[in-house]
């Protein structure tokens, strides 16, 4: 999976800074470059909190709309992609709040194609092969997870970004981001700890 | 065991590693431990859950050009309050050249300077510390000098 970049973009349309500049002058292309720039990490980001795949959009394009409305408080030295996270991060947040995080999932509550992701997962097979059972599994699993662990797990371990890039989009510091990385990690083994044991206590 | 603690350590690297692919030593103690094969597993579970999760969350096709349409229908960005300020800070020179024009045609001027904003009278501390006092009348300075008190 490529991770996508949250530095400065600079290509042949041009910086952040210039794209920002051309559309507070009301150029609506340039910022549509900025759109096609950072779409993926947008969606990496509202992907981490959220499952619904509408949802995810939704989150997407309010984050931009939001983002192109406040772009004359955008700072000429600051990247655009974890200004852009940030937004969608907190939109992420206010969506989850109220959610009451769900209780901890055993081996027998998982349905059967889940069962079946789990042990191919298990015996070190990719998600690909049943993806949308993995999917399902993992949302389960990880959801007894606090949010943020969640979404720090994901960027820095599923999609690659150091913890300061992490931090950034979250809008913490990277030894914040450390803290959650360490305190999800060790979640994420005990639940998978836990399944393994039903796993092999079914068969 | 020596084996079994190295597993742990490493367990994530390990983990992330195909089953086939993991080195001898590693696969033949696998072979008789079942806590470390468990480890594994487990390890294994918790990194294909986080790759999962993480799914394959592209954009759809055109949503750029959704987000831009969506755009049109919205008002201009604020302009930066920045640039809203720029010609007044141009109007600062003419502003202090108007002080000073009006401070030196003041001081040159034959018209006396305003008075106080309090009485003089008002400002003594005491009944015997007068610094001043209202003009005389008219008709008292007469009768002064006719009828002679006014040596």
């Amino acid at each position: 999976m490529n991770t996508p970049s949250v530095g400065q973009g600079d290509t042949h349309e041009g910086t952040d800074w210039e794209l920002v500049r051309r559309s507070l002058q009301g150029d609506a292309a340039a910022f549509g470059v900025l759109v096609r720039r950072y779409e993926r990490l947008v969606f990496h980001v509202a992907g981490g909190f959220l499952r619904d795949r509408g949802e995810v959009e939704d989150v997407a394009q309010e984050a931009f709309l939001k983002a192109y409305e406040a772009l004359s408080r955008f700072r000429a030295d600051a990247p655009f992609g974890p200004w852009i996270a940030q937004i969608a991060t907190r939109l992420c947040y206010d969506r989850l709040r109220g959610r009451r995080r769900r209780q901890e999932v055993a081996w027998e509550d998982l349905s059967w194609s889940e069962q079946a992701a789990a042990r191919g997962l298990a015996a070190g097979g990719a998600a690909t092969e049943d993806a949308a059972a993995s999917r399902d599994l993992a949302e389960r699993a990880l959801a007894t997870l606090p949010p943020k662990d969640r979404q720090a797990l994901i960027l820095a371990d599923a999609l690659g970004h150091t913890a300061v890039e992490v931090g950034q989009m979250m809008g913490c510091t990277a030894l914040a981001v450390r803290i959650r990385l360490h305190r999800a990690r060790r979640a994420a083994r005990r639940v998978a700890e836990r399944l393994v044991d039903g796993m092999e206590s079914a068969t | 065991m020596k084996t079994c603690s190295a597993i742990e350590r490493d367990r994530n690297e390990l983990a992330a590693v195909p089953p086939q692919e993991l080195p001898g030593w590693v696969r033949d103690h696998l072979t008789t431990c079942r806590t470390c094969q468990r480890r594994l597993a487990a390890a294994r579970l918790a990194l294909g859950m986080i790759a999962a999760r993480a799914g394959d969350m592209t954009p759809s096709e055109g949503f750029a050009e959704r987000v831009t349409h969506a755009l049109a229908r919205r008002p201009s960005p604020e302009v930066p309050d920045g640039d809203l300020w720029k010609p007044a800070w141009g109007l600062v020179p003419a502003f202090t050249a108007a002080v000073i024009t009006l401070f030196v045609l003041y001081q040159t001027s034959s018209v006396p300077g305003p008075t106080g904003f309090f009485s003089t009278e008002s400002l003594s501390a005491g009944e015997h510390l007068v610094l001043g006092s209202d003009e005389p009348e008219t008709d008292t300075v007469l009768a002064a000098v006719l009828e002679g008190n006014g040596r």
